[in-house]
């Protein structure tokens, strides 16, 4: 469990003296990060349902707009798809792996979910906070690995 | 006829689903695949309801005493566990992504991998079709997977394809259509030292069969294995590949199983090779019942009842 894709935990590792290459071996970000990002991604959607009716219509809802919220990624992720392969027809792009391309605009998306949970004021808003501040951390500790990494290859 | 033939791509077996998953892997981050892993399993643990029951049948037998509404929560880990296999095929198909792997019985693989012909008797578990490219890369063999048809004929294509892509050319596939076509081919593969591999858990369409005993139950199984065995005078190495955890895998093997020319009959030379592939194959379902992917119910008339009635 000391191999991670994402940045912070690998500085993590780390600051406590262990050694923490990038690898999508790690159960815990496979399973949870994608939980995450779908869950923030519903709570956005989930503000603009009415929840003052029945309970069963809400439950319908819910439900409903879970199945929503997965269609509304797959048609996102696709016409990304659709997006790279036109850039990379025009020559742009055409090393960059297609999951990168598709990480920038998940993480962009979620990002901006995250900014409009915040300014709901709810408990939402709580989500909303937690997101943003991983994402500046591993974007932190991202550009702290690549210094240093850059550092300990000039002193090699 | 064109738009029942156009639907027939989205049918449970349809090929859109195959095709589906190699865009998620191509496409996708891989902190991404579990939500639509989840999504895929619940559609698949609804509309795919013959799967589902007979999973659901097996396990009844698998887990003696268990609940039917257990087995149902059951059935559906059986379904995760089989969309997260089936997608890290894909990933190691079209990413060459590495996969780690522990091998219990490392002794009786060096001796599969570095020995002459052979029969792999492996059952509808893990991911066989990993384990069976990891194999041939590790060693260096050719192996002919047998397989049962696929319905659908562009998934068939499909199916063959992703096969000898993730085998690198060495795993060849051949299915049990063509019955005796097929006999004499496996039967020229083990005599030139190849390896044959074989699900050997349940029968499908009219080849022929013997009997055995499961988990106190009577089941049919396929008797080619052992006639073959038979024949050509090769051991059979149970072998099974289950999966330990993201991108991880145990590969089982077991003692060879001989089977011996006594002068007896043929059925009765190959029943003590059937009753040690049993007791295996009772042993490894017992400890892997969550990765038994035999979407068929296996255990006569065990349908609706429990096994201990």
């Amino acid at each position: 469990m000391s191999d991670f894709y994402f940045a912070l935990p690998r500085f993590i590792a780390k600051l406590a003296g262990k050694h923490a290459a990038r690898s999508e071996h790690n159960a815990l970000e496979a399973h949870g990060i994608g939980a995450v990002i779908f869950f923030i991604s519903y709570l956005f959607g989930l503000q603009f349902v009415n929840l003052r009716t029945a309970v069963w219509q809400i439950a319908i809802v819910l439900i409903v707009l879970l199945f929503a919220t997965w269609v509304f990624w797959l048609i996102v992720l696709y016409i990304n798809a659709l997006i790279l392969k036109l850039l990379r027809a025009l020559g742009f792009f055409r090393t960059m792996p297609d999951a990168y391309f598709q990480s920038v605009l998940i993480g962009t998306l979620t990002t901006l979910f995250a900014c409009e949970l915040n300014r709901g004021g709810s408990w939402f808003s709580i989500i909303g906070i937690i997101w943003m501040a991983a994402v500046i951390a591993n974007l932190a500790a991202a550009l702290v690995l690549a210094l240093t990494d850059a550092e300990s290859r000039a002193r090699d | 006829m064109r738009s029942e033939k156009w639907l027939g791509h989205f049918a449970v077996r349809g090929v859109f689903w195959r095709k589906y998953l190699d865009w998620g892997v191509r496409n996708l981050p891989f902190y991404f695949y579990f939500v639509p892993l989840c999504f895929c399993t619940f559609f698949f643990f609804f509309f795919a309801a013959p799967a589902r029951r007979a999973i659901v049948a097996n396990l009844a037998v698998v887990l003696s005493g268990s609940s039917r509404a257990m087995n149902h929560l059951r059935a559906f880990r059986t379904l995760y566990n089989f969309a997260w296999t089936i997608a890290e095929a894909a990933i190691y198909k079209l990413k060459k992504a590495e996969f780690k792997y522990e091998i219990i019985g490392t002794k009786w693989l060096d001796a599969l991998g570095t020995g002459k012909g052979a029969i792999v008797l492996t059952a509808h578990m893990g991911n066989y079709d990993l384990g069976a490219a990891l194999f041939a890369q590790k060693f260096n063999r050719e192996i002919r997977m047998v397989r049962a048809p696929e319905p659908d004929p562009l998934t068939a294509e499909h199916l063959a394809v992703t096969l000898e892509q993730t085998g690198a050319g060495s795993v060849k596939v051949a299915y049990n259509t063509e019955s005796t076509m097929l006999s004499f081919d496996l039967l020229n593969a083990l005599r030139r030292d190849e390896i044959v591999s074989i699900q050997g858990d349940r029968v499908v369409g009219d080849v022929t069969q013997t009997s055995g005993e499961l988990f106190g139950r009577t089941v049919q199984l396929p008797n080619g294995p052992f006639i073959l065995s038979l024949v050509a005078g090769v051991p059979i190495f149970p072998l099974f590949i289950a999966r330990c955890g993201l991108r991880r895998y145990r590969i089982i093997v077991r003692e060879p199983i001989s089977v011996a020319r006594t002068g007896c009959s043929r059925e009765e030379e190959i029943t003590p090779a059937v009753q040690r592939w049993c007791a295996v194959l009772q042993d490894v379902i017992s400890l892997h019942w969550d990765q038994w992917f035999c979407l068929a119910p296996v255990f006569a008339g065990n349908e609706g009842r429990s096994p201990d009635v």
